[in-house]
């Protein structure tokens, strides 16, 4: 993960601000920074967005594209994640340095889709053991100021609820062969329901108290943080901690119960916000790269 | 806990917003568009102050022996430019109580360009913290120590909490930085301190709001234009 070096004395005015729940940038424990979300940035892909979490800037992309189902599950179809961690990010990424952390949010994303509800992948099917959608999830990370597993799933959902599929239809003929027709009119898609699909938010200890959406400095003075995924409803499908320090069973119990309240805002935001953007209209105005 | 989500806003070019006139300038290739060199990266003069962090040192003997117990990777030290090599690489030296190891507090990086050369650098500000304004872009925030012989210098760092007050002048002291920097404005002890001032009726979190933070910075403008005319 990106890091700055602090220096002793900092870090010791971190942490006791945040025992104070007065950080840096006078923001409470559990306050997030202005999050601004945009969808359908990029016009080739099947759904887009782009969130900014203070300067931590995510673009995702959907494609669908038709492929096999899996043997074990013939009735559904899939997804893919592939994160970029672009080197213009930090510096740390120029290379091969972002790729690591590239594969550990792209595990991630797998894990907190990997679970019957949130995802109703049947939809996807197209015909049973022969076609099926195949959704790839692209992430590339722009610019990288802390807080990264939160905006990279927030900008997932959202790109996700922009994904508009084309609807077909299999004909299939007296000899058994079968044929895949797309419909004729462009708008004519099934979208995915994003109800159910998880966000994760990320919980840092510092001292005795436990931060959400830490900066990079406040990241460089815990030792141990929690990525909790959580749902609109509250239900927590996936954890994880990062860090080379300990957290005790009852940290853990107090974050996770954090972590649900906290989720449930932020889904209540994000489900609005997306909301009040389709409501705007084909017509909105695109903000986009160049605004 | 607070959350806010917002569709994304175009940015009003600068022209616009400062009400000048936006006559465009057609440009070809070979022509100079500007010599000065504030947008590069700091290059700097002797007597100039800056802040900085140690990311590297010498491993000989003697060093070894006796900076470690100061000064560490990671530190940063407030100092003056003794003197400019040709490659651009500076000398610095802290020969004098005033320059040294920095405690705690706040450290805003800036594009160097924005620092207004001033007779001091160093400013107790009225309302309760101090600033170093590095030439080299790099600003440090901290509480104004008590006792006139304890100076942001030394080697010494004190480690005891800073109390809520003076977090939350520092805190705010930070945000109005930042909004003077989104906004383009010269940063000097008054414009920071009318910033400051400008900000008050407002929550310290809500100051990084876009709206919230133009007309903040509208009202400092308005408020340098008058105290200059």
């Amino acid at each position: 993960m990106a890091s700055v070096a602090l220096s002793e004395a900092e870090k010791v005015y971190i942490m006791h601000g945040v025992q104070e729940d007065l950080r840096v940038d006078g923001r409470g424990c559990e306050d997030y920074r202005c999050v601004e979300v945009e969808t359908d940035v990029v016009s080739n892909t099947s759904g887009s967005a782009r969130v900014k979490l203070g300067h931590t800037d995510i673009l995702v992309g959907v494609k669908a594209e038709m492929g096999t189902p899996k043997l074990e599950k013939p009735n559904e179809g899939y997804l893919e994640f592939f994160v970029d961690c672009s080197a213009n990010a930090t510096p740390d990424f120029e290379g091969r340095g972002g790729d690591d952390l590239g594969t550990e949010i792209a595990n991630t994303l797998y894990r907190i889709f990997n679970n019957k509800s949130s995802v109703d992948l049947k939809t996807l099917c197209i015909s049973p053991r022969e076609h099926c959608w195949v959704l790839y999830v692209d992430v590339l990370l722009l610019e990288c100021d802390g807080n990264l597993f939160d905006a990279i799933s927030i900008a997932v959902k959202a790109a996700l609820f922009n994904t508009r599929i084309p609807r077909v239809r299999v004909l299939e003929d007296e000899e058994g062969s079968k044929d895949i027709e797309l419909s004729d009119d462009p708008y004519d898609c099934i979208r995915l329901s994003v109800e159910n699909v998880p966000c994760i938010v990320t919980l840092c200890k510092i001292g005795c108290r436990h931060v959400v959406d830490a900066t990079l400095q406040e990241e460089a003075c815990s030792l141990a943080s929690l990525l909790v995924s959580v749902t609109s409803k509250g239900v927590v499908t996936c954890l994880r901690k990062v860090g080379k320090g300990s957290l005790d069973p009852e940290s853990i119990f107090e974050m996770m119960e954090t972590s649900k309240r906290v989720g449930k805002v932020l889904h209540a935001s994000l489900q609005s916000i997306l909301h009040k953007e389709e409501s705007l209209g084909p017509k909105r105005q695109k903000v986009g790269f160049l605004g | 806990m607070a959350m806010e989500m917002r569709l994304p806003v175009a940015r009003k070019p600068l022209s616009e917003r400062l009400g000048r006139d936006t006559k465009k300038h057609l440009v070809v290739p070979g022509d100079t568009i500007t010599t000065d060199t504030g947008f590069m990266r700091y290059i700097g003069e002797v007597g100039d102050i800056v802040v900085g962090r140690i990311t590297e040192r010498r491993r000989s003997a003697e060093d070894e022996l006796a900076m470690r117990g100061f000064l560490q990777e990671g530190d940063l030290i407030s100092a003056e430019v003794q003197a400019v090599f040709s490659d651009g690489a500076v000398s610095l030296h802290t020969r004098s109580l005033k320059y040294g190891k920095l405690g705690q507090g706040v450290l805003v990086q800036v594009s160097p360009s924005l620092v207004k050369r001033q007779k001091t650098h160093f400013h107790d500000l009225p309302c309760g913290a101090s600033v170093i304004l590095g030439n080299n872009g790099f600003l440090w925030i901290y509480p104004t120590p008590e006792h006139k012989e304890e100076e942001a210098g030394g080697f010494t760092a004190n480690l005891e909490p800073v109390s809520l007050a003076d977090r939350e002048v520092i805190s705010r002291l930070r945000n109005c930085i930042v909004s003077l920097v989104t906004q383009r404005m010269m940063l000097y002890d008054t414009s920071i301190l009318y910033c400051y001032e400008a900000s008050l009726p407002h929550q310290i979190k809500d100051i990084l709001k876009p709206e919230i933070m133009e007309e903040i910075v509208m009202e400092t403008r308005q408020r340098l234009l008058e105290q200059e005319g």
